[in-house]
């Protein structure tokens, strides 16, 4: 899959540079620098399944800015738009912010999927003393969306707790 | 039909797959560090 930045510039509020097929660079009017893109997941479906990711590079913190979601919108429609697939996320928590960026990524997603006949699923799991928050997005006409609805929710709901290694 | 679920066999391995997938974002930012590397040369 390819995701081209010259066809997102001609409507993306801020400029993205190209950083790989499916990863890009902004930076926004509050001089915060942001990588958006997407990692081919192996983890819960052999193929057509990408994590979604977005960085705060500089871990810069700024007033609310509404253009962020109009960026991610044009990227996840142009993600979709290209064949059947899925997008999962888990929210960073390593510094602790993790509850406030999965009410920022519902708030993000959530309008994303009301308005693009799209299914958003999210829970939190326990792990390692962590709490972290996961989902995942995909759109109505997906040939296979209830298993893969179904086969997500029990991925998540089989993750241990506790974390032991296994014994070589 | 070939499955396009990855199928785990017991709580270990489920717990290992979710961990790789915390570890994707770092290796994603890391692919995406020396990517960046190689277009500034």
């Amino acid at each position: 899959m390819m995701l081209s930045a010259d066809k997102l510039n001609k409507k993306s509020p801020y400029q993205l540079t190209q950083i790989n097929d499916m990863a890009f660079r902004f930076v926004t009017d509050q001089h915060i620098s942001y990588i958006v893109g997407f990692y081919k997941d192996s983890f819960f479906m052999g193929d057509g399944s990408y994590l979604f990711f977005i960085d705060n590079a500089d871990k810069e913190h700024g007033a609310y800015d509404p253009k962020i979601f109009d960026v991610i919108t044009l990227v996840l429609e142009e993600f979709f738009s290209q064949e059947p697939t899925v997008m999962l996320y888990i929210c960073d928590p390593t510094d602790q912010r993790q509850a406030a960026r999965d009410r920022l990524y519902h708030l993000w997603f959530y309008d994303y999927a009301r308005n693009h006949e799209m299914t958003l699923y999210s829970d939190s799991v326990t792990f390692k003393d962590t709490k972290y928050y996961a989902g995942i997005l995909l759109r109505h006409d997906h040939p296979l969306h209830d298993k893969i609805l179904t086969s997500y929710q029990k991925f998540l709901r089989r993750v241990p707790e506790r974390y032991k290694l296994r014994e070589k | 039909m070939k499955d396009v679920f990855i199928r785990y066999n017991s709580p270990e391995e489920y717990a290992e797959a979710f961990q790789q997938m915390i570890d994707a974002r770092g290796k994603w930012r890391e692919q995406i560090r020396q990517q960046e590397a190689q277009m500034a040369l």
